[in-house]
């Protein structure tokens, strides 16, 4: 029997460990190996290729042809980009809006009531319906003369002619906008509510004690209790807001609205892509689009972490 | 087990034979001839059939037809079986595409390098990619080798859509446009009768004043789908009225300089102003517009007849009053082309005489005839209107027009609206402009002027 010393002992412990060290390695990156196949094939190549195509002139059906900063120099002379850009910040009036609405509904819906699971389920059912189902809905809403709220209006002697919904150039992103609110409140509830299930009732209990009334109890122990929900959803309803296109496109028949009204930057850039086979352009649209998404996220959750900070 | 073999080998023999039945004779299609050429070809019908020199031993090519499978699969599989019996050794493999994305399937197909040998499209398709430079130019490929071939096809429908001059396409079938529906529950209600209703656009604007007014706001005249067609429209309108597009050497367009024109955008303003037409005109596309006249909201529908299913299926109470008379004109009589399929061929096909043979053969007289007894569209080819089903009438509210094609197909003039090059571009500069007139951001005028500058400024920079 071959006895071995401490040292070719110690040795031996060393590279058993190294080994499964590196075996754990191998298996964590084999697990890692096929999300970042999947993220590299789906989303780093187009993004690259997105970048290259704005600086090409590509038409889809015949290989591109470099053309540099065109593209970009082209961007800024042109009064349709700055129009999809303004009306895509307008459209981010739907994020205070959904945040404060769909806070006060969780609030209603987070009460100990027989059947209250049927009002959320409710108010839930907008989220995961089609969004071409919800624009047929809406283009009868919106109607006229006769659709349900004109007609209503009508019936009622509250207006005499009919409210142009759809078919006058100041009232198209707002009724659109109406859409996107209506779809998107009983998602962000969900959100809100299960983050109000995690603030202690012996809060509310307290502040009662100390004569705080329900909106006094909500503004200083309800909005503070789920500050990371409203940052999280702030967030990601903005940069909905910002990328909006199935909404715009079903209602306007994928025209924009009268007078490019409803144009926003990502219609834009389908419009340009898949209508005008202008690719190239539409990538140019693309990186900057990408690049304002990016910077505006940053500053809005800078601004919300200092909102927490400064209230610790 | 063995029962249950027996059982499935029963159905799936009942099956076929249902099948098989069913494709000669189908109770929803009353016109087809089931013993005419096209369903029973003898060998001297494929001996007539085959015209095309040159065609590619043991080609197997790929048909891409637009929108009409599953619903036409059977009558599209006949023409594939007559193609392959008149060229043996061609085959052919039929790839259907739906209605919605066929336009991006088709681009993708072209990116990737793998199109479909015989493409079917709109004919406001064809600009961008004949633009592109990857579809076989067919006044090269027909028109100088074949000019015989080239002389039975409807000659509007063959420049429809042309670019420097060249036409990329072959025509297939024809939507009728020179006809429209009118609502007569209405009309009677009204107390009116055909002869009163307007002939031309002109007489149609005081006219759709009374209609308004008569109804006590309950009716219109007509609505437009101008969310959809204004772009085209409106350019298709100026030549209605012998307004002129285009200079003589077709390099800038000059309708601006005609005071109709801004006229046209005047009259459409004013009947959007008072009511006498639906504000939701300036949105509505053609389904919308047809779903108007099936709800009994308006008089008149102004549509090809081939959508007039449509109304039957929304509202057969209205289908069954409807009577067709002939479209309004513009001042100068014109009647112009309405839509056209068409097939194109990829430059680069691997078998460019199977292909076009196949396109020949798809659009031959026979072919289309036997398409048109399917469904109320109408051949491209001239021949076909030789057949004496084009003479006659059925039983069908579209059949009485079967005989008045020809006439109209021979007469009517391609109005080059849809050889523009960058198309789409010039389809919103109108619309865009066309908004601004009716929705008073400017005057008509104005409108039309900018319209012009900016169409001519694409034209400048081709």
């Amino acid at each position: 029997m071959v006895s071995l010393s401490r040292s070719e002992t110690l040795q031996a412990l060393e590279a058993g460990k190294r080994r499964r060290q590196l075996q754990r390695l191998l298996v964590a990156y084999g697990f890692l190996l096929p999300a970042f196949a999947f993220f590299l094939v789906f989303l780093i190549i187009p993004l690259i290729a997105v970048v290259y195509l704005s600086f090409t002139s590509y038409n889809i059906v015949t290989p591109p042809q470099w053309v540099g900063l065109e593209n970009y120099a082209r961007l800024l002379q042109d009064p349709l980009f700055w129009r999809g850009l303004r009306n895509s910040f307008i459209y981010l009036v739907v994020t205070p809006i959904l945040i404060v609405l769909s806070i006060s509904l969780a609030i209603v819906v987070n009460r100990k009531l027989r059947g209250i699971f049927i009002f959320r389920t409710i108010y839930y059912i907008p989220a995961v319906t089609s969004v071409v189902a919800v624009g047929m809905i809406f283009e009868i809403v919106f109607a006229e003369p006769s659709g349900l709220i004109n007609g209503a209006l009508l019936a009622l002697g509250i207006i005499n002619r009919p409210i142009n919904f759809l078919t006058h150039p100041d009232s198209v992103l707002i009724s659109i906008m109406l859409v996107t609110i209506w779809r998107g409140i009983g998602f962000y509830m969900v959100i809100f509510l299960a983050a109000l299930q995690a603030v202690p009732e012996e809060l509310y209990e307290a502040a009662a004690i100390d004569g705080a009334n329900r909106f006094q109890q909500h503004l200083y122990i309800t909005v503070p209790g789920i500050r990371p929900s409203i940052i999280f959803v702030a967030i990601i309803s903005s940069i909905s807001a910002l990328k909006v296109f199935e909404e715009i496109f079903v209602m306007t028949n994928g025209s924009g609205g009268v007078l490019d009204s409803a144009l926003t930057l990502m219609f834009y850039l389908y419009r340009q892509a898949f209508v005008n086979s202008s690719a190239g352009y539409a990538s140019a649209i693309a990186v900057v689009f990408t690049l304002i998404t990016l910077g505006f996220s940053i500053a809005n959750l800078r601004f919300l972490e200092r909102g927490t900070r400064d209230n610790r | 087990m063995k029962r249950l073999t027996l059982i499935l080998l029963i159905v799936a023999l009942a099956a076929v034979a249902t099948n098989v039945a069913f494709a000669q004779d189908r109770p929803d299609r009353p016109n087809r001839d089931t013993k005419g050429v096209f369903w029973n070809p003898s060998p001297a019908d494929y001996d007539r059939w085959r015209v095309i020199e040159g065609v590619e031993e043991g080609a197997t090519i790929r048909f891409w037809p637009w929108a009409l499978t599953p619903d036409f699969e059977d009558y599209l599989n006949q023409v594939i079986k007559n193609f392959e019996a008149t060229y043996p050794g061609v085959k052919v493999i039929m790839e259907g595409q739906p209605a919605a994305g066929a336009r991006d399937n088709i681009r993708n197909s072209f990116a990737a390098g793998n199109p479909a040998d015989v493409i079917n499209m709109s004919d406001g398709w064809v600009a961008e990619f004949a633009e592109a430079g990857v579809l076989m130019n067919m006044d090269e490929a027909v028109t100088a080798r074949y000019p015989d071939i080239r002389a039975e096809y409807v000659d509007g429908a063959w420049k429809k859509v042309t670019f420097k001059g060249a036409s990329y396409h072959i025509p297939w079938y024809l939507a009728l446009s020179n006809v429209m529906a009118v609502n007569t529950l209405i009309l009677d209600e009204l107390g009116l009768t055909l002869d009163d209703l307007p002939k031309t656009w002109e007489e149609s604007y005081p006219f759709a004043k009374r209609v308004r007014e008569e109804s006590g706001g309950k009716y219109y005249l007509y609505s437009f789908p101008w969310g959809e067609l204004a772009g085209l429209g409106v350019l298709n309108t100026f030549v209605g009225e012998g307004i002129p597009v285009y200079n003589e050497d077709r390099s800038r367009v000059i309708f601006n300089t005609d005071p109709r024109a801004a006229g046209i955008l005047a009259s459409y303003k004013e009947l959007l102003d008072n009511d006498y037409i639906p504000r939701a005109s300036l949105t509505d596309d053609v389904r919308r517009m047809i779903d108007r006249f099936s709800q009994g909201e308006i008089l008149l529908l102004q549509t090809g007849p081939q959508l007039l299913r449509l109304v039957r299926e929304n509202n057969e109470q209205v289908y069954n009053s409807l009577k067709l008379v002939n479209a309004l004109v513009g001042a100068a009589n014109i009647r112009s082309i309405g839509g056209v399929q068409t097939l194109v061929i990829p430059k680069d096909t691997k078998f460019p005489n199977a292909a076009l043979a196949f396109a020949i053969f798809l659009t031959n007289a026979d072919t289309q005839t036997a398409f048109s007894r399917e469904v109320p569209i109408y051949s491209s080819n001239l021949k076909s209107y030789d057949d004496p089903f084009f003479q006659t009438t059925g039983t069908q509210l579209t059949d009485s027009l079967r005989p008045l094609a020809k006439e109209y197909f021979t007469t009517a003039v391609n109005t080059n609206i849809l050889s523009f090059p960058r198309l789409a571009e010039v389809e919103q500069i109108v619309l865009g402009e066309f908004q601004a007139a009716l929705l008073s951001v400017k005057s008509p005028q104005q409108a039309v002027d900018d319209m012009a500058k900016r169409i001519n400024a694409i034209l400048e920079a081709q």
